[in-house]
């Protein structure tokens, strides 16, 4: 099953989106090199559980940039 | 041995630093930042609370602009290096090290920056601060200078300075070697842009640690390229903090260890933990400055405007034999320069040095009675 991945500049910004998701309630997991190409070669993406929207307007908030959204199937 | 060398770095650690350390060795195995499995993911974790504790303890809303390093000087040439063009100007302090000093000093002497040491004084702020505000009547790039120095323990008023340098429209970096954990400090409130410390100091984490934190827009030019672990298809390094200054891996052990030093700053409490060493240092002084034979370097400490450290000498002995005699009595204190010329050369002492107590939060009132005793002894003696 595949779920949106919101991509992220670095590892930093995703472990910081994680803990202000966390903040609003919102598990996620990080996925890495959901997008090669979106990404510009290695990066890293935020698995959101819910809502992907909700998640990105609190990313944006707290001052992760959301580079693009992607797919991926959910790790195990 | 009784240490007191704690302005060059804390000992001991507390018990949970050296936890850390080995933890991250043992278990930890994985490197943050470069890949997606868990162990990379769990030591990426553990770097980043090290960040967000690091940014809370110092005002600043951005984990990611907490930027590890080696230590300050590292640090401090982060910003030297990485900001500075052509026919800029800075303006130093009289009090500086040499992490602050050599750069600038290396830049001005190619002809690249105009350098401007400001005299400041050791009793009044007021008059430290009218110096800063005459050195920025012309247009200035840069303010940086010393939270406390090293030498005298001196605490400028840095709040006050970051006006003047903000008014000016000139950026402000701090050296915070020996305040960090020491002292308050909020990047915020106190308008510091660039904040550079060591980690194996007042923050009691291991050596080879230190930190930049940047509180402001400015996106430095890096001193270093390399991997980063993100953007990997491009030839320039990334345009955003921590990945832009932090090439290659990171010091995973010592910045766990770090993260355990930050949290007991965190725990004992600033505030209280300056008390302690204020409280050490100022019955060194009450004690010295009764006894013939001793030389003192600084004015009688006053609660919030003297750090950790305080330089004195044997009447008679340079600074290095004043450490060498106290070694052979089984005290641990730093003779000698300090690493800070321009200190020296206002105390006139840069032809003797000096020794220098440091004092840390796992020093005790009866061991600073023991020194004093030792040294009104070896007076006595004489």
């Amino acid at each position: 099953m595949s779920k949106p991945v919101l991509l992220v500049n670095s590892v930093t910004f995703a472990v910081k989106g994680q803990d202000l998701l966390k903040k609003h309630g919102i598990p996620s997991r990080i996925v890495r090199n959901a997008d090669f190409k979106a990404v510009g070669g290695c990066g890293y993406g935020i698995m959101p559980f819910g809502d992907p929207q909700t998640a990105r307007n609190i990313l944006a908030r707290g001052g992760v940039k959301v580079l693009g959204v992607t797919q991926a199937e959910v790790p195990l | 041995m009784i240490y007191f060398d704690n302005g060059a770095t804390t000992y001991p650690k507390p018990p949970r630093v050296a936890f850390a350390v080995s933890n991250a060795i043992s278990n930890l195995g994985g490197n943050p930042g470069r890949g997606g499995h868990p162990m990379a993911m769990q030591a990426a974790q553990e770097v980043y609370n090290v960040r967000k504790m690091a940014a809370e303890l110092f005002g600043l809303d951005a984990p990611e602009n907490v930027i590890f390093t080696q230590n300050c000087s590292h640090a401090l040439n982060l910003v030297v290096y990485g900001l500075l063009q052509k026919g800029d100007r800075v303006v130093i302090s009289d009090l500086e090290h040499n992490s602050v000093y050599r750069p600038l000093a290396w830049l001005a002497k190619q002809g690249i920056i105009e350098l401007e040491i400001v005299e400041t004084s050791l009793v009044d702020p007021w008059q430290t601060l009218e110096s800063f505000e005459k050195a920025l009547q012309k247009k200035t790039a840069l303010v940086l200078c010393t939270h406390a120095s090293n030498v005298t323990g001196t605490v400028l008023p840095i709040k006050a300075i970051s006006q003047l340098a903000h008014q000016r429209g000139a950026l402000f970096a701090v050296d915070g070697a020996q305040s960090a954990g020491i002292l308050e400090i909020d990047m915020k409130d106190m308008g510091i842009d660039f904040l550079c410390v060591p980690g194996h100091k007042g923050l009691y984490g291991p050596s080879g640690t230190g930190m930049m934190l940047c509180g402001c827009d400015s996106l430095l030019e890096p001193m270093m390229r390399g991997g980063t672990g993100s953007l990997s298809a491009q030839q320039e390094m990334p345009d955003f903090y921590p990945d832009r200054l932090e090439c290659g891996t990171v010091n995973l052990c010592g910045i766990c260890g770090l993260g355990q030093g930050l949290r007991f700053i965190k725990n004992k409490g600033i505030k209280r933990l300056y008390a302690h060493d204020f409280d050490l240092i100022n019955l060194f002084y009450q004690f010295m400055i009764r006894c013939n034979g001793i030389e003192l370097y600084a004015p009688e400490p006053r609660y919030g405007w003297a750090s950790s450290v305080l330089s004195f000498n044997l009447k008679g002995r340079s600074g290095e034999e004043t450490a060498q005699i106290l070694s052979e009595k089984g005290f641990a204190l730093r003779g000698g320069l300090h690493c800070a010329p321009l200190a020296h050369q206002k105390l006139g002492t840069l032809d003797r040095g000096t020794a220098r107590i440091g004092v840390g939060a796992f020093n005790t009132p009866a061991q600073v009675l023991q020194l004093c005793e030792t040294i009104k002894k070896l007076q006595d003696t004489v």
